[in-house]
């Protein structure tokens, strides 16, 4: 049988080790408010999925003319335009995933189910217009007219 | 100019429109008003700046090559655009137009400079507006950076690629859509929850009551392993942007009982030696090095199968996987840096000697000694006959179920819409009116949970469709229209959880024997094996004969009892293969007295799993009435009770029959097991299978 000192340390030792472990948990979730037991509340919350919130999933399949299966340089070209569909519709928190090799996933928390599909189902549109008139961005807004959040 | 005025740009990140300035001019998410092709449009591009532009000149589909160059004898990228004839027919006009009207002035005159500009637009906004320079009749386009900061190579590939996205031969079908209201998020989150709460609440009465004072640290462990798990969500949902679903919650309460599990196996080996006579101090340390190994294999099995789930899973089992595998790792963690340490402190002190004494002589202790001495012991293996005809009748019934009634596919597989809301006052009758004003026919109606919520399931709805009945169930019954969730699912997406199940059984299976024969025996992984398909089969059976319904949830959840049916063989295997090695009896007799030996501590696994996963389910049902997680509930529950099942009754006699017919080299795993010649002598010897009702107790190997 072992000597009783060694069975009498190690215990201890992996009391520790879980200790610690929990320790440097908690410290890398309250991240910069460890010290501040006041606003710790905000750091400790976890993300919800869809089901537990609110919002639409929605899967997109890829379809090519001749059947084949789309090319991956197209596929993450379409998630990408995609991203920034949804990016630019101001939504937090969403995703847009390529699942397997032609399907597109993309979840819209918060986001009702005509307003989710309006915005992904569409399919991008590439027009050419003449320029009649333009102002560059950097000059004043007109007076009288109110800037956006 | 109204709405030019009024028009606010602001630059977008990354190199993207900031589309919030569609609503500054009141556009909104209808495509007719940004995207009128015949008609003066407002518009921004990413750097903020804002236009005001004409009728479509022609179309992306006109463009019909892009690519991005690099211009001879210099370092300027360009990207060189092909059109088509109407294309080509029509920039060769405005063009013509450009250059001789405006081009020549637009050095000094502010406005000829804008007119002598095209805009490409995406989706209504500016990807790039350059100047004409010449005229282009023949559809061979080239555009250049301004020539104080020409294009980078970057530049022109993304421009390339926008241009060439409008031209793309990819176009999406939207295969499913679903959508939760909050009120149903929220229904679900409580659900989840309380469920977790009871599934814990009922594992650790169990424990107190079985184990007594030893139970406190079971508790305690349990206890830290859900502070981890918590810990770990927090922090995975903080850098990884995991999030968590229905179905992590369900992992998570399934993993209750795995981490229980945990401490069974410890403490039953503990008593066992205990029961050998070892006084506690040592009985903990030699007791500890014969569970690690159970523990580390059973925990090995369930990583795999989360693994394997998750790779092979559909998102929104995902993160069922994803908790599972999660928590496996926590309990490894837990078993390891606390309860053995825990064990290794109370061995020391006088507490936990009087309570262990005292346990020892408790009836249920007495029974599980006894059966441990093999004082009193079921001939298992002897009977074996018996149960694999019950099993036997059971999947013939099974099987005639299944051709005669078929399963009950649930709207994922057959493709249709769902629409499920909150409606307390409202009646079935008036629901169908409001379908049928709808234009939508054919409808099942039903109500679901405690929340009032009904839910309507129709044929497959085209969006459009949908948005009728939405509407129509808001002006009909005077629902809000965001407390409405519906579901659309086209024809083909079952089949795309299904193809993906197939392909994770098949893998799942190959990487599960080639494990078993390694940690174990390939005699072994074959017996496993063959209990496996016998659970599969079973639940395939019940779900035809009772019509449960099978949702995509369910062919997850069968893929689940996968690993917790192995869990529990191995567990037997373990002790079986440590009792063979014994020299003296058949192998008959030695693997019926480990199924015995293991009997209390299988009983006790198969309660703590089905305990948790029968809150869900109990729960569920209650509030939520269907979905997910009653579906993966469901299953695991007929799954598990048949896993239960197999490695008792099915398991080793196949084992012990496979030895008897095969008894050849028995050590073909990598940890070969101690066997001398004797005993496989005498396995071959007793090949009636009869094992024998004594008192012979089995000389353990140390």
């Amino acid at each position: 049988m072992a000597p009783a000192d060694r069975r009498g340390s190690r215990p201890w030792r992996a009391l520790a080790v879980l200790t610690v472990i929990i320790l440097i948990m908690l410290v890398a979730v309250t991240g910069k408010d460890t010290f501040r037991p006041d606003a710790w509340h905000r750091q400790f919350r976890v993300g919800l999925g869809l089901d537990l919130s609110s919002g639409t999933q929605v899967v997109l399949q890829a379809q090519t003319p001749n059947g084949q299966p789309p090319l991956a340089a197209e596929m993450s070209q379409a998630r990408s335009i995609l991203q920034s569909r949804v990016d630019g519709a101001g939504i937090s928190g969403d995703q847009v995933q390529q699942q397997g090799t032609s399907l597109i996933n993309v979840s819209l928390p918060g986001v009702g189910s005509q307003q989710a599909i309006a915005l992904v189902s569409s399919t991008a549109q590439m027009r050419f217009r003449q320029v009649l008139l333009y102002q560059p961005g950097h000059a004043k807004t007109p007076a009288g007219s109110t800037r956006p959040r | 100019m109204k709405l030019f005025r009024r028009l606010v740009c602001t630059p977008g990140k990354n190199g993207t429109v900031d589309s919030a300035w569609q609503a500054t001019v009141g556009y909104t998410q209808q495509r007719a008003q940004w995207d009128d092709t015949g008609s003066q449009i407002v518009s921004c591009d990413a750097a903020g700046n804002k236009y005001v532009l004409d009728k479509a000149v022609f179309k992306g589909t006109d463009v019909t090559a892009v690519n991005a160059v690099l211009l001879p004898n210099s370092t300027q990228w360009a990207v060189e655009m092909t059109l088509d004839g109407a294309g080509s027919q029509a920039f060769g006009t405005l063009t013509t137009t450009q250059y001789n009207d405006y081009y020549p002035n637009a050095g000094t005159n502010e406005d000829d400079a804008v007119l002598d500009q095209t805009a490409m637009v995406l989706d209504g906004n500016v990807v790039s507006a350059p100047q004409t320079n010449t005229v282009i009749p023949s559809g061979q386009v080239e555009i250049t950076g301004p020539s104080s900061n020409p294009f980078t190579q970057q530049q022109a590939t993304q421009l390339a690629n926008q241009l060439k996205y409008g031209a793309l031969p990819l176009s999406f079908k939207q295969l499913y859509a679903t959508s939760i209201s909050a009120q149903l998020g929220r229904a679900a989150l409580d659900a989840g929850l309380i469920s977790g709460v009871l599934g814990l609440l009922l594992i650790v009465a169990y424990m107190f009551a079985y184990y007594r004072g030893l139970g406190l640290v079971a508790v305690g462990g349990l206890v830290i392993a859900a502070l981890l798990s918590y810990l770990a969500v927090v922090l995975l949902s903080d850098y990884q942007r995991f999030n968590l679903e229905l179905s992590g919650i369900a992992g998570l309460v399934v993993a209750i009982g795995i981490t229980a599990d945990s401490f069974i196996v410890f403490f039953e080996r503990l008593r066992d030696e205990v029961r050998e006579g070892e006084r506690l101090r040592p009985a903990v340390e030699s007791g500890w090095k014969r569970a690690r190994r159970t523990i580390l294999v059973s925990d090995t099995v369930s990583f795999l199968a989360a693994i394997l789930l998750f790779h092979f899973a559909v998102s929104d089992v995902q993160g069922f996987a994803y908790t599972l595998g999660l928590t496996t790792l926590i309990d490894v963690a837990v078993v390891f840096l606390f309860t053995k340490p825990m064990m290794t402190l109370l061995a020391g002190t006088r507490f936990s000697v009087s309570r262990l004494a005292r346990r020892a002589t408790s009836r249920f202790g007495q029974l599980g000694g006894r059966l441990y001495r093999g004082e009193f012991s079921v001939n298992f293996i002897g009977r074996r006959r018996i149960w694999y005809a019950a099993s036997g009748v059971m999947l013939v019934i099974g099987l005639i179920g299944l051709l005669v009634r078929r399963l009950n596919f649930s709207v994922e597989f057959r493709g249709g819409a769902l629409f499920q809301f909150p409606a307390p006052a409202a009646t079935s009758g008036q629901i169908s009116r409001a379908m049928n004003s709808a234009g939508v026919g054919q409808s099942t109606i039903q109500q679901l949970g405690l929340h009032h919520t009904w839910q309507v399931q129709t044929q497959p709805l085209t969006t459009a469709q949908a948005g009728a009945v939405e509407n129509a169930l808001h002006h009909v019954l005077g629902i809000p229209l965001g407390s409405i969730s519906p579901q659309l699912v086209g024809p083909t997406w079952g089949g795309n959880v299904t193809s993906k199940a197939a392909e994770a059984l098949i893998i799942f299976l190959i990487v599960v024997v080639l494990y078993l024969s390694v940690a174990f025996e390939r005699k072994m992984a074959m017996a496993a094996l063959v209990a496996l398909l016998h659970d599969i089969m079973i639940t395939v059976g019940v779900y035809a004969l009772v019509g449960f319904q099978v949702s995509p949830a369910t062919v997850i959840g069968l893929l689940t009892i996968l690993g917790y049916s192995l869990y529990d063989t191995v567990v037997v295997f373990d002790k079986v293969r440590e009792n063979t090695a014994g020299p003296r009896s058949s192998y008959g007799q030695a693997a019926n007295l480990a199924l015995n030996q293991t009997l209390v501590r299988s009983l006790n696994t198969s309660l703590t799993a089905l305990v948790p996963v029968a809150s869900i389910l109990f729960v569920g049902s209650i509030l939520l009435g269907a979905g997910p997680l009653n579906d993966l509930s469901l299953v695991l529950f007929v799954g598990m009770l048949s896993g239960a099942y197999s490695s008792i009754f099915i398991a080793t006699p196949v084992l012990v029959g496979m030895q008897e017919r095969w008894p050849g080299n028995r050590s073909t795993g990598s940890i070969s097991p101690r066997a001398s010649s004797q005993s496989r002598r005498s396995a071959r010897t007793s090949a009636s299978g009869r094992s024998v009702l004594s008192s012979t107790r089995m000389p353990r190997s140390r």
